[in-house]
């Protein structure tokens, strides 16, 4: 084995691979292995085991070696890198870890059939190529929400609570029953990340007891849950917002980096409401104009979270649109950024028209990581389904055909990534002994996307 | 500073198997810890790399003078990188890692990192360990135990939960 100098001399990392100390943090992904370094195998009779190949990563300081490890995907680590050894199981499971590597990975698109339940299918796109990966569990999809690599879903035993779970890692952590409070509509919840307080956060819309999803707007409210700090749903004050805006309340939100959007697509809407969830207060502002009808009484602007910040793709014409961003969210500041035109490349839509009769629809869906690809498929005009979607590539400013057919009539688009991310679970059952959870039974997962022969 | 006449100045670096290597300095301060030598006027003479071997050394000043010549074009830098990278072996890869550290090279150490991460991906537990010769410290219970958390907990099982 090469001899290397200790990393004394070593100057401090650059910037973006600084790390804090992670001396705490085992355990961050679930203590069901309470792995220490005090068994590390003899040296020498390791050496002289592996005299064949000789190991040149081991030979790294265990800095440089997580930095490799940074650079796999959350399944190549969870499925196969974490299982190698005590050490890099001990290295992957830090907080500094996961959230570095949530800050590496490229963010994608869950895609799913809107039948009640299915596997959702991730895709990605990676230095300009798009992937297209299996998800291992099979969303019911009542609500669907994504930050950080963690969904939120209703609990798959019970039925009356929600969950979050982490597709990827296959931890599930319930959540506690609404209690005294009505769920409205359970598709207008949302997760979203308190990064100060380093607390994720759901939040509900609840109505009135009898009237449930036909509620009128003036009696909506907001509930809020700290995961794994509060027992009980608390009331968020929606007193100041006007009639108008409480609408927004029955659609999905979207989440952006410590923000919860609702927004709408309403003819003449132009208004948004923003939860801030560090301070849990919502404030109504106004959105970009443009935009025309879609028929069916909605608009040709459609709001996309890229999982960082909101923005709007505003039609300008069959084939054009407008992309603005909403830089500061707290006072509802727009920018225009990005205009697409697709009119110089109408031919590649041109073998639709038999299906499709004119005017095309073509509706953004989804960023497929902001800035590099944006998913749009193609709608029927009259029943709205749609079996063609094309991946805009930003750079190239051209688009491609995305082929998903053979996995589903796809109708549900979800900014995710595929993370290590974990409810910081011995936090959480220090505070609440009595919410640990207990073991459940799930729905039987489809074969996974590659197995590992050990 | 020598940066400040005008004129294209070359730095000497001295590897720790006492190598010298010229390179302009404006490829060398690719490298903060050169570029703050630099800037700190240490750079007059030899500058001494304790942590890099010659033949390393060799291989870094190479793709600081590619990547320096290619102007402002993310692509163009991204394919110099794949290419300069293609045809190295995991000794030197690994060796690369340790220079482009010392050397504070984010950009050479993110390529590296990734080209090492690349090899494992969809590769089985029992590849990984063959490829790097790195030996399987569990115990046989605690490897079932580390497996057992990729799948989905069902009624009936045990956890390993202590309380």
């Amino acid at each position: 084995m090469r001899d290397f100098p200790p990393p004394v001399r070593q100057p401090p990392p650059p910037a973006g691979h600084r790390r804090r100390d992670v001396s705490l943090a085992v355990g961050v992904m679930g203590p069901k292995l309470d792995i220490v370094p005090t068994l590390m195998a003899n040296k020498e009779a390791r050496n002289s085991k592996v005299s064949s190949t000789t190991n040149y990563l081991e030979s790294l300081p265990e800095e440089l070696e997580s930095e490799i490890l940074l650079h796999l995907g959350a399944e190549d680590i969870f499925k196969a890198a974490m299982v190698v050894c005590r050490k890099w199981y001990r290295m992957i499971h830090t907080h500094n870890f996961i959230y570095s590597h949530l800050q590496n990975s490229t963010p994608g698109i869950l895609i799913k059939y809107s039948a009640h339940r299915s596997y959702p299918v991730f895709v990605s796109m990676v230095k300009g190529k798009i992937e297209i990966s299996k998800i291992d569990y099979e969303y019911r999809c009542r609500c669907w929400s994504s930050c950080n690599g963690l969904t939120l879903e209703y609990h798959p035993a019970t039925s009356s609570a929600f969950c979050i779970l982490n597709p990827v890692t296959k931890q599930l952590f319930e959540l506690p029953p609404f209690g005294d409070f009505d769920l409205a509509y359970c598709a207008c919840s949302g997760i979203a990340y308190a990064a100060a307080s380093m607390e994720y956060k759901v939040v509900c819309i609840s109505g009135h007891p009898d009237q449930r999803t036909s509620t009128p707007a003036a009696m909506l409210g907001c509930a809020i849950l700290t995961v794994g700090v509060d027992k009980s749903w608390r009331r968020v004050d929606v007193q100041h917002l006007s009639l108008e805006a409480k609408e927004l309340f029955k659609n999905t939100p979207l989440t952006t980096e410590g923000f919860l959007h609702w927004t709408s697509r309403q003819i003449g809407m132009r208004r948004m409401l923003t939860l801030n969830v560090e301070t849990e207060i919502i404030t109504e502002t106004r959105v970009p104009r443009g935009g025309f009808n879609n028929r069916k009484g909605k608009e040709s602007r459609y709001y996309l979270s890229n999982g960082r910040s909101l923005s709007v793709v505003i039609a300008c014409s069959e084939f054009s649109w407008d992309v603005w961003e909403l830089k500061k969210p707290k006072i509802g500041e727009w920018v225009k950024t990005i205009r697409i035109d697709l009119e110089g490349q109408k031919s590649k839509f041109e073998n639709l028209r038999h299906k499709y009769p004119r005017p095309l629809i073509i509706e953004p869906v989804a960023w497929l990581n902001y800035d590099e690809g944006l998913l749009v498929r193609v709608l029927h005009p009259d029943n709205f389904a749609s079996e063609d979607c094309f991946v805009y590539n930003v750079g190239k400013q051209e688009i491609e055909v995305l082929d998903l057919t053979e996995y589903y009539i796809c109708t549900r688009f979800l900014v995710h990534k595929n993370s290590l991310v974990w409810l910081d679970t011995d936090t959480i059952w220090s505070r609440q002994p009595d919410r640990r959870p207990t073991p459940i039974r799930l729905q039987r997962s489809t074969p996974a996307l590659f197995t590992c022969t050990i | 500073m020598a940066a400040e006449t005008g004129t294209p100045t070359t730095l000497t670096l001295k590897s720790n198997d006492d190598e010298l290597f010229s390179v302009a300095e404006s490829a060398a301060i690719l490298s903060v810890t050169i570029r703050n030598m630099v800037e700190d006027g240490c750079a007059g003479g030899v500058i001494p790399l304790d942590n890099v071997d010659g033949k390393t050394l060799a291989s870094v000043i190479t793709y600081m003078n590619g990547i320096s010549a290619i102007p402002a074009d993310e692509e163009k830098k991204k394919s110099y990188r794949d290419k300069f990278l293609s045809d190295k072996d995991f000794e030197t890869l690994a060796d690369m890692v340790l220079a482009a550290n010392y050397l504070n090279m984010s950009c050479l150490m993110d390529a590296v990192s990734a080209k090492i991460a690349q090899v494992m991906e969809k590769k089985s537990v029992g590849w990984v360990r063959r490829k790097f010769g790195i030996e399987n410290d569990y115990t046989p219970e605690e490897e079932a135990a580390v497996k057992e958390e990729h799948k989905w907990t069902f009624e009936g099982v045990e956890t390993d939960d202590d309380n």
